[in-house]
């Protein structure tokens, strides 16, 4: 399954990139304004397909979401702590330089070298982007937010605008009332993208009392959520005082069915999206090759540039031809 | 075994001293009554009862899955007596009393003639109707501000209650509202019938026993005996707050009635989440010296060592951010420990003693590494090291703290108070019953001997008498007077203090509507959208408490004034009639204080507290930004005159009580003086009347006699009397020590 995904998905990408190529060079050769617009989307969708899935996690105080971001990141990335810790929202994302760059209220950014986290200045911040050249970075980024039982206005500051919405919840006190009221505060979303977590599991014993949350969490929840799984605590919350190596994480079967639940809904998103890109470069395809011939007759027969695109677009969505 | 587990937390019973005293009283109490004349008897006879009633009222209450239950079992020492499990389960309110059976639990059954040990109570026809036909004030609330807004989720949940009661009950379920059944045995299978969730509890679905009756029962009340209390105790155990049952949620913010003591259990992982704080902030405004944290489960956490002082710094850093200058108690363990302590079987406490549990116990220095090791490889009981784990496990479960701050809270009781306002009474009483024995015996003494031998001078005397008892009618009369006068002015202070306490309440309520009126114009007309504005009923309830709390103790010492410039008048009256040869104890009623009034309308669940879905849709519904100020503003005032209204209703309550008791008390105390001085002057003049028609002129022997008898039955009284005001001075002395006591101990911990 993943790796017909994973093909059809490879397969996709390089032909949106040889047809980005033939833009190129059919623009050089004309400069035209059609082939312009025509490369500016492909390139978009290009980007599109390959952009790293953004994971968020949700949650109400110390349920765990950093632990858990951790998790999916495979190394402990973000520090943890057993009270509330995350005061703004954290992007992970890859870049070539280790740096962190931090958001202030008076809509400033500044990049801080090294992954240094700089002293607190006066103006509050309220978002922290830390960049890392992780190679898992490339596929997935990750969305820590504070605590969403804050009150007031801008309780959820800067609601990031994930593919993939983790809400984390204490197994032990699973779905409260307020879990409920802060989860529908979120911008609506689909029910296949949002996850459900019970987090700290193993401190529920049993696995007759796992089997009793997980029930009540279906009956109660399901109808916000695709999917609905348990993870382990944090096997070692102690933070190394060198940062720059983290250290390995310990995995639980809980974690493990975590991590599979998680990446489950990663590749159905992947696929969700490719099916859209594809059929978002057919309609593109057909629109191209329309304005193609109207403002280059006859390039169709020629072996020039504009020609080499037609045929590259026609090689890729031969329904658009049939229709000319 | 529960003595035992008594040892194994190192206790004497809680409220040992405080009982004895009480106990001690009403004994006295029946001394007096026999001393005093018989007027006077009904008021001592309802202090007694007053005595009798006394029972210390404790709230458990948290957010669901803090443990609450498990708290409970833990506290009164029986380890698996309330039902728990891992989803919300307790679904009504739970009383356990503890101590004599006072009748609360109704009627003995006629067949067996025992009385019930258990009765669960079931929503009357009104209630359920509420509840199950429209979702409750939940409802009403939402109908209000969005009319035709159903919120599906309520739909949903009431439509599920109705359905789970018939498939559980039958169709005729109703038949049952309004009843209430009772039991002379209980165990754990009846607790699961009647007060727990049972599974299925959201989805309708029919299931076993476990939960049958959940749905319509309101309340439980279990008889204990005596468990860990010596004082009567009754401890409510109540369903969480922050249920995403609606409705239970419901049911709980409304059982949160009055209490001497709120031990709020959170839990350790997630400490203070913002649900605990709206609790918190509710409980504070409305008794601020009556909170306990207890912060369970630490053993859930990963490192409970270092991260319990984490955890407990956040909780105590929060609380003051919060309510800066509060002294609430902080107190952590966890209440699995202490049940498996208790318990006598080893798997109990092996099961508890992973890598985490060890390791804290040994870092805390409370048992050795090799006991550890040895308990942990225990196969019997009677392995020494066994017994030390399970004393160190007891030890930091918390529970000996939370037992101490429980006795301390004791002594500061309303019941404590109602003890010193009798005890009072009561030496005031004996003082005067006393004065008047002895002026009695020195003026029958003197008589007595005239009597005998100069019968002639018997006109004289009675014309004297006549005279005395004139005036003693005169002093009678003045008091009731008096005593009239003195109700007219308490209730001409109770209601222009009530009238200005009402005209400040709302002041303030307009204000604060004027204000939010703006602030909603405002942020809508800059094209803010409705999220941007918060609506913030929690500051103005805190605002409305301080106000009513300090215009209430204006009230009061207005009322206490009063008391205190009456009080010396009384006594120059009796020293006037009835002087007094011992030294005059020091009037106490100053050190008495006026109960606190209940604030618990502050915490009625209004339409402002509903969540932002409602407040989105309803600003759907208006077009305007003034017209949505002005709704705001109406919706405030509206909302909260009923808040006010009983406010004022409890305020007139505690004052008018307490004044009411202080006035006839006291009076009481005095016409019991003059009623004694009366009744002797009356007896001496009936003995003047025969000698005066005796024809020798001199005294009938019989009545001689009589005369001797009842002088020496009066010195027997005089005795007596002397004896039971020495006790009483004795309890007394002994009541302001622990008051005292207390009063130090509340400073300290204000101090640190």
């Amino acid at each position: 399954m993943e790796a017909s995904t994973s093909d059809t998905s490879t397969e996709l990408d390089r032909r949106l990139h040889a047809i980005t190529r033939a833009c190129e060079m059919a623009y050089e050769a004309t400069q035209s304004e059609a082939i312009s617009s025509v490369r500016s989307g492909f390139k978009s969708l290009t980007h599109q397909l390959a952009r790293p899935v953004q994971i968020a996690f949700f949650g109400e105080t110390n349920v765990g979401k950093t632990t858990l971001a951790n998790r999916i990141l495979g190394a402990q990335v973000l520090p943890t702590s057993v009270v509330a810790n995350t005061p703004y929202s954290v992007h992970v994302r890859h870049g070539q330089m280790p740096s962190v760059i931090v958001h202030t209220a008076d809509g400033k950014s500044q990049r801080h070298a090294g992954g240094i986290l700089p002293k607190s200045g006066t103006t509050p911040i309220t978002k922290l982007e830390i960049v890392l050249p992780l190679p898992q970075l490339r596929e997935i980024e990750v969305f820590d937010t504070p605590s969403a039982d804050r009150q007031g206005p801008g309780a959820i500051p800067h609601s990031p605008r994930a593919d993939i919405f983790v809400w984390c919840t204490n197994a032990s006190r699973a779905w409260s009332a307020s879990d409920r009221a802060a989860r529908l505060k979120l911008p609506p979303i689909g029910r296949e993208r949002a996850l459900l977590v019970a987090t700290n599991a193993d401190t529920l014993g049993s696995e007759a009392a796992r089997e009793a949350v997980r029930q009540r969490l279906q009956r109660e929840a399901d109808a916000l959520f695709g999917a609905i799984c348990f993870s382990g605590m944090a096997a070692d919350s102690k933070q190394p005082d060198d940062q720059r190596e983290p250290p390995a994480l310990k995995r639980s079967e809980d974690d493990l069915s975590f991590e599979k639940t998680v990446f489950r809904s990663i590749r159905a998103f992947r696929e969700r999206r490719q099916r859209t890109v594809r059929r978002l470069s057919d309609r593109l395809s057909r629109l191209a090759i329309a304005a193609l011939i109207a403002e280059h007759p006859g390039a169709k027969q020629d072996a020039g540039p504009v020609g080499q695109l037609i045929a590259e677009i026609e090689a890729f969505s031969p329904v658009g031809t049939n229709q000319q | 075994m529960q003595e035992n587990a008594a040892n194994a937390h190192g206790n004497t019973r809680v409220g040992h001293a405080l009982d004895q005293m009480r106990l001690d009283l009403v004994s006295l109490g029946s001394r007096l009554e026999s001393l005093v004349e018989p007027a006077t008897k009904p008021l001592v006879d309802e202090t007694s009862k007053l005595l009798r009633r006394q029972v210390f009222r404790l709230a458990v209450i948290g957010q669901i899955k803090a443990g609450k239950s498990t708290f409970i079992n833990a506290f009164i020492q029986k380890p698996d007596f309330l039902p728990t499990d891992v989803n919300p389960w307790t679904t009504a309110v739970t009383r356990l009393h503890f101590g004599a059976d006072t009748g609360q639990l109704g009627a003995p059954n006629p067949q067996s003639g025992n009385p019930p040990i258990a009765r669960f109570t079931f929503f009357n026809e009104n209630e359920w109707q509420r509840l199950a036909d429209g979702g409750g004030r939940l409802r009403e609330l939402t109908e209000r501000l969005v009319p035709g807004f159903e919120p599906e989720l309520l739909r949903q949940q009431v439509d599920a209650l109705r359905r789970r009661a018939e498939a559980r009950l039958g169709a005729s379920y109703p038949q049952l509202l309004g009843q209430s059944h009772a039991f002379e045995k209980i165990d754990e299978a009846l607790l699961q019938q009647y007060v727990c969730a049972g599974v299925g509890q959201a989805s309708g679905e029919p299931s076993t026993a476990l939960g049958q009756y959940s749905d319509i029962t309101k309340s439980a009340d279990i008889r204990c005996g005596g468990g860990p209390f010596q004082f009567p105790v009754t401890v409510v155990d109540t369903p969480g707050t922050n249920d995403p049952f609606l409705l239970r949620d419901e049911i709980t913010r409304r059982s949160l009635e009055a209490a001497d003591l709120y031990v709020v259990v959170l839990t350790a992982r997630q400490p203070l989440s913002q649900a605990d704080l709206a609790l918190l902030r509710i409980l504070r405004g409305l008794h601020k010296d009556r909170i306990i944290i207890y912060i369970n489960r630490i053993d859930d956490l990963t490192d409970v060592a270092s991260d319990l002082v984490e955890v407990r710094r956040f909780v105590r850093d929060r609380l003051s951010q919060e309510f800066p200058g509060a002294s609430i108690p902080i107190i952590s363990g966890s209440a699995r420990w202490s049940n498996a302590a208790q318990k006598a079987t080893v798997q109990s406490v092996k099961s508890l003693l992973d890598e985490r549990t060890c390791r804290f116990l040994i870092a805390s220095r409370l048992v050795s590494e090799a006991d550890v090791n040895e308990a942990r490889n225990a196969t019997s009981g009677d392995v020494p090291a066994l017994g030390k784990v399970k004393q160190a496990l007891a030890r930091a479960s918390g529970l000996p703290a939370v037992y101490k701050s429980v006795a301390e809270s004791l002594h500061s009781s309303h019941s404590a108070h109602v003890i010193r306002q009798v005890a009072n009474c009561y030496v005031e009483m004996a003082h005067a019953n006393r004065q008047a024995i002895q002026t009695s015996v020195q003026s029958l003494e003197q008589r007595h001997i005239r009597a005998s031998d100069m019968a002639l001078k018997a006109t004289d005397e009675m014309s004297r008498l006549d005279e005395e008892i004139k005036q003693l009618q005169q002093v009678s009369e003045i008091i009731n007077q008096s005593s009239q006068n003195i109700e007219t002015q308490l209730k001409a202070i109770i209601d222009e203090e009530l009238k200005q306490m009402r005209a400040h309440l709302h002041h303030e309520v307009d204000q604060h509507a004027a204000d939010e009126r703006s602030v909603v114009i405002d942020t809508l007309s800059r094209g803010r959208g409705p999220r941007e504005w918060h609506c913030e009923a929690i500051e103005l309830r805190r605002k409305l408490a301080d106000i009513f709390l300090g215009r209430f103790q204006r009230a009061a010492n207005r009322v206490i004034d009063l008391q205190n410039r009456v009080t010396p008048e009384l006594r120059q009256l009796t020293e006037m009639i009835a002087p007094d040869t011992s030294t005059p104890a020091e009037p106490s009623w100053q050190r008495l204080e006026v109960p606190s009034p209940s604030l618990a309308s502050l915490s009625t669940y209004i339409a402002l507290d509903l969540d932002e879905p409602w407040w989105r849709a309803w600003f759907e519904k208006r077009p305007s930004a003034e017209q949505r100020g002005e709704e705001v503003a109406a919706l405030i005032r509206e909302e909260f005159a009923g808040v006010v209204d009983e406010l004022i209703l409890s305020a007139r309550r505690c004052l008018e009580d307490y004044s009411d008791t202080a006035r006839r008390w006291s009076f009481g105390v005095c016409s019991n003086l003059v009623n004694a001085l009366q009744g002797r002057r009356e007896q001496l003049r009936g003995s003047y009347n025969e000698i005066r028609g005796a024809v020798d002129g001199k005294a009938d022997p019989n009545t001689v006699e009589q005369q001797r008898h009842q002088l020496s039955q009066l010195k027997t009284q005089l005795q007596a009397s002397l004896e039971v005001e020495q006790q009483l001075d004795k309890i007394m002395r002994a009541l302001s020590s622990i008051v005292e006591a207390q009063g130090k101990t509340a400073d300290r911990s204000r101090a640190t």
